[in-house]
């Protein structure tokens, strides 16, 4: 089946998850680190890495920013 | 820029913050979550004399502005669910000479929510905007 990850300061990948798959294995498949500092939605709602996936679901993965502050290096 | 489209003056002070008493909108635009919550719990929570209360974040290319009544219980709470110690945010990559232009775009995001409240139109309480994926979401 296929989903849409929204990788919000990243980018945006089509990703082709097999049937029953959960939110944190298509995250794994994609190559994508949901690691601390990431809030999981799908098609808006908040979702867990054990939360399954459908077919066409958009999984946005949001950072949790704190700045302010620019990095200049 | 205020200057050359309008008569509007606009006094800069540099002072900490400790508690003043705050009236009319509060913009937050700070650079941690701990500068954030001060402003927040010492000048803004359930002040009468604060109607609008704007909290602007951004890390890397990832805007998000919150905007709510800051005397309305329900908005509070909602608010308050939002904030997180400093240790818990994303690392972002270190590319920010390259994407300046991300402070603009939040402070289109925060001027649009000043004009809705100045002209009474319905306000958008939590906006993100993401310029890497040209991104808008509401509510999330």
């Amino acid at each position: 089946m296929k989903v849409r990850i929204l990788q919000l300061g990243r980018k945006v990948i089509d990703y082709e998850a097999t049937g029953g798959a959960t939110l944190g294995a298509a995250l794994e498949g994609a190559g994508v680190a949901a690691a601390q500092g990431m809030d999981l939605r799908i098609n808006s709602q908040p979702a867990t890495l054990d939360t399954p996936l459908n077919e066409g679901d958009v999984v946005t993965v949001i950072p949790r920013i704190k700045g302010g502050a620019l990095a200049l290096s | 820029m205020l200057a050359g489209f309008g008569t509007a003056r606009v006094t800069a002070r540099q002072e900490a913050v400790s508690g003043q008493s705050l009236s009319g909108v509060v913009i937050s635009a700070v650079d941690s979550m701990a500068s954030r919550q001060a402003i927040w719990n010492g000048c803004v929570r359930f002040r009468a004399a604060v109607p609008l209360y704007i909290d602007a974040r951004m890390g890397a290319e990832v805007c998000r502005v919150y905007t709510f009544n800051p005397t309305d219980p329900d908005e509070v709470r909602g608010y308050e669910a939002t904030l997180f110690d400093d240790g818990e945010a994303a690392e972002e990559a270190c590319t920010a000479q390259a994407i300046i232009y991300n402070t603009f775009a939040v402070a289109a995001l925060v001027a649009n929510q000043v004009k809705r409240y100045a002209r009474g139109e319905p306000l958008e309480p939590n906006v993100l905007f993401d310029l890497a994926t040209l991104t808008l979401l509401k509510g999330v």
